[in-house]
């Protein structure tokens, strides 16, 4: 399939964001809007191949401000808000408040409308007239804490008593909204947005000022929430809080927080975490095939789950009893936990851990081997005594491996894997994702300049990325998903685009028009589907 | 393993409004004292670090009012408490006679897993006004706090700061026995059994 395919329907104008509680001193929450763009492009309109419905250039304007936030009400939110206006008039992100009270008296400041206006925006969007201010995208920070208001994790580990007084507003004004069975979501002001996560007996947030769609901040505390489990599962941290709702949950997790270090640092990143989908390693089918068959127990070994083949850190190839499927998520909890811990890949291991979405009350066991420095077996299993059947099995496994030479294979194959934007072809094209529907995987090429290092630029592409996401996906509350957004900025031009079955994204350099964007599309498109049987994992084994 | 990380206490400062909780808070962690009376609405947050039996400890001392605007924030605000102070004017018999529904109120709210154990601190406070105003003796005092289990009983100035380490000292104390750790991985959680029906299957990854 290609963009080229006209459909029906005409293009819908949206009406732009509008308000929805107007409160003095309350808690924003404005609706999502996507506004049709007039604002000069030098491609004026659609290209007659994208003029599908719905289709949309997304604004910046009606972006930065989004999102469900809370609706606040009831006489004892009066404290709250004030407190919230305050906390948030701070910039958390950089510079975490020293003192936060709720106490009125120190806000003299609490009539008005606190609401940024788009003047305060960082990312200039559009057709980029005036000069491009790049402020903004200064490091997230993420937080965790009990349900009692004690600190659990701080994404940057500083200035612990702000943090802990913080800690104590953040659980004074979640619990004020839990009392009026509303659930605190977000808080908005300008660009600076705090998303929260309410896990009891846990309670996450995270503190941005990139502009993102709200899925995207709380995605991350999902996962951050889920990579906890994995630790510590989901009934022990029930029953502990339970029986002592003053845990200091704190101390349990140390030593585990480079995980959850590792795990921000990468999902912010990469695209895979969002979609929830694998990016597996590029490589010829039959080598794949071959390897999978030496993997696949010939015995039943009871309770075995599944079978990671692991090059680069990359998936090689998964093998699952036929009755379970494995879910992404897991698997990407997994793999943080492996890149996280370097002492996994100097020895064999046999490490507990929980994969929440499998089960969240119990641990699996992974056998842990780096047979080379960069190619890792792991075998996970439910039974708790099973380490010495796989260890065994293992060895004979590795042994086979081995007289097939298909170590060096596989390494060779590791270097072959990364691609090159340039690769398909198409001249003007930075960066792309592709991500096929059906396999639930992801293709990407290496980050190259300016993205080649985790820093504003790529900030600025990923979350240009999200926004289309978002925009096709319609999470934000939209009435309708697109089938193709763009967005323009100085620096970049992009475009979504989704089809029954893959979704795409590119960029393109800032000064070509839309129609090369769309070309780009088709290019990446063609390219890529070309090549599928070496981009994804299409029939895993199963036992 | 080690223990790097501090300990966090969680700390309830309760009594009438007035009686200088605000004061005695501000006089611990910022070695000041201010004349002005600011009310406290809802609640106010101060840490301070200190070492007890050679343990570096982070108290989060949770200061509230004493208005029903406060109580409508409810067991959230008690919830998961290491200690809790109770202050009263040793210039006012009301504020002392309402000890008893302040400690009641949080044993209701915060419901401690022991409440016979549970840690409170009692604190008579400004007594570095004149004799003449004194109302509640400290006999009167420690009888209450003796049969409320042995409460230590402590008579402070906020203004003169007199003894205010010494009971905050205590306070941190009593709270670090009552944050004992819990062994969580002493017990296992079922094992997981994957053949079983009941496992909950979800469309995913379909590789
Ligand atoms: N003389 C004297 N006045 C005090 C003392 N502590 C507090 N005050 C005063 O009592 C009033 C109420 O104090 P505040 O800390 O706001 O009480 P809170 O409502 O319990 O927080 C203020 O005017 C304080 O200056 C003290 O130890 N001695
Ligand atoms: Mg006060």
């Amino acid at each position: 399939m290609s963009l080229g395919i006209p459909q029906a329907g005409p293009s819908r104008s949206r009406t732009p964001s509008l308000y929805l509680g107007q409160k003095e001193g309350s808690i924003r929450s404005r609706s999502r809007g996507l506004s049709p763009s007039s604002t000069g492009n030098s491609t004026s309109s659609l290209s007659p191949s994208l003029s599908s419905s719905p289709s949309r250039e997304i604004q910046p304007e009606s972006v930065e401000q989004n999102g469900t936030g809370t609706e606040a009400g009831g006489s004892n939110l009066a404290d709250a808000r004030i407190g919230l206006k305050r906390l948030i008039s701070r910039d958390l992100t950089t510079n975490p408040i020293s003192k936060p009270t709720l106490s009125p008296t120190l806000s003299p400041n609490i009539s008005g409308n606190g609401e940024a206006k788009g003047t305060d925006r960082g990312m200039v969007l559009g057709n980029g007239k005036g000069k491009e201010r790049e402020v903004g995208f200064s490091p997230r920070r993420y937080y965790i804490l009990t349900h009692a208001g004690k600190p659990v994790f701080d994404s940057l580990e500083v200035e612990e008593d702000q943090t802990t007084n913080m800690m104590g507003v953040i659980q004074a004004l979640i619990s004020i909204y839990a009392e009026s069975e509303d659930k605190l979501r977000s808080i908005k002001r300008g660009r600076h947005k705090i998303v929260f996560l309410l896990r009891s007996p846990v309670y996450l947030f995270g503190t941005s000022d990139w502009g993102e769609p709200d899925f995207v901040l709380r995605t991350h505390l999902e996962l951050l929430h889920l990579q906890l489990l994995s630790i510590v599962t989901e009934v022990q941290l029930k029953k502990v809080f339970a029986r002592q709702s003053n845990f200091n949950l704190r101390r349990l997790l140390e030593g585990t927080e480079t995980s959850l270090h590792t795990l921000l640092n990468d999902m912010q990143m990469d695209l895979t975490f969002m979609t929830s989908a694998l990016q597996p390693m590029r490589m010829a089918p039959a080598l794949r095939d071959a390897a999978g068959q030496a993997l696949a127990p010939t015995d039943k070994i009871s309770d075995l789950l599944y079978v990671l083949l692991l090059v680069n850190d990359k998936v090689v190839t998964l093998l699952r009893p036929r009755k379970h499927s494995i879910h992404p998520t897991d698997l990407h909890l997994l793999m943080n936990v492996l890149r996280s811990s370097p002492g996994l890949k100097s020895s064999e291991t046999w490490l507990p851990l929980c994969l929440p979405k499998f089960n969240p009350n119990g641990f699996v066991y992974a056998l842990i081997d780096y047979v080379k420095d960069n190619i890792g077996l792991i075998f996970v299993s439910a039974d708790r005594e099973g380490f010495e059947p796989l260890q065994a099995w293992k060895k004979s496994v590795v042994k086979k491996l081995e007289m097939d030479n298909m170590f060096s294979k596989l390494e060779m194959a590791g270097l072959a894997d990364p691609y090159l934007c340039i690769d398909p072809g198409y001249p003007g094209l930075r960066h792309f994702w592709y991500k096929s529907r059906q396999n639930v995987q992801v293709t990407m090429p290496v980050w190259e300049a300016p993205y080649d290092e985790p820093n504003l630029a790529r900030r600025r592409l990923v979350t240009i990325y999200q926004r289309l996401y978002d925009g096709i996906h319609a999470r934000s509350g939209q009435a309708e998903p697109l089938k193709q957004a763009f967005i323009r900025t100085d620096s970049e031009a992009c475009l979504g685009w989704i089809t029954p079955s893959f979704e795409l994204y590119v960029a393109v350099d800032a000064h070509l028009p839309k129609s090369a964007a769309v070309a780009a599309a088709n290019a990446v498109a063609r390219w890529v589907r070309k090549q599928e049987a070496w981009m994804f994992l299409r029939e895993a084994p199963v036992f | 393993m080690a223990t790097r990380k501090k300990v966090l206490l969680k700390v309830i400062i309760l009594g009438d409004s007035g009686v200088g909780k605000t004061s005695l808070m501000n006089q611990y962690v910022n070695k000041r004292f201010s004349n002005q009376y600011k009310a406290t609405i809802g609640a106010d947050f101060l840490t301070r670090e200190l070492v007890v039996d050679d343990r570096v400890v982070t108290m989060q001392l949770w200061d509230t009012a004493g208005q029903e605007r406060f109580q409508s924030l409810g067991v959230a605000f008690y919830r998961g408490a290491d200690c809790c102070v109770l202050v009263y004017d040793v210039n006012s018999s009301k504020s002392f006679e309402a000890l008893d529904g302040w400690r009641d109120e949080f044993l209701i709210q915060a419901s401690p897993h022991d409440p016979e154990n549970f840690p409170f601190v009692v604190l008579g406070n400004k007594i570095d006004m004149e004799d003449s105003k004194r109302m509640v003796s400290q006999k009167r005092a420690m009888t209450w706090c003796q049969s409320k289990g042995n409460i230590p009983y402590f008579e402070t100035s906020a203004k003169e700061a007199i003894n205010v380490e010494q009971a905050f000292q205590t306070i941190a104390k009593n709270a670090l026995q009552q944050e004992a750790e819990v062994e969580l991985y002493a017990d296992y959680p079922d094992p997981i059994k994957i053949d079983a029906e009941n496992q909950q299957g979800y469309g995913g990854c379909s590789c």
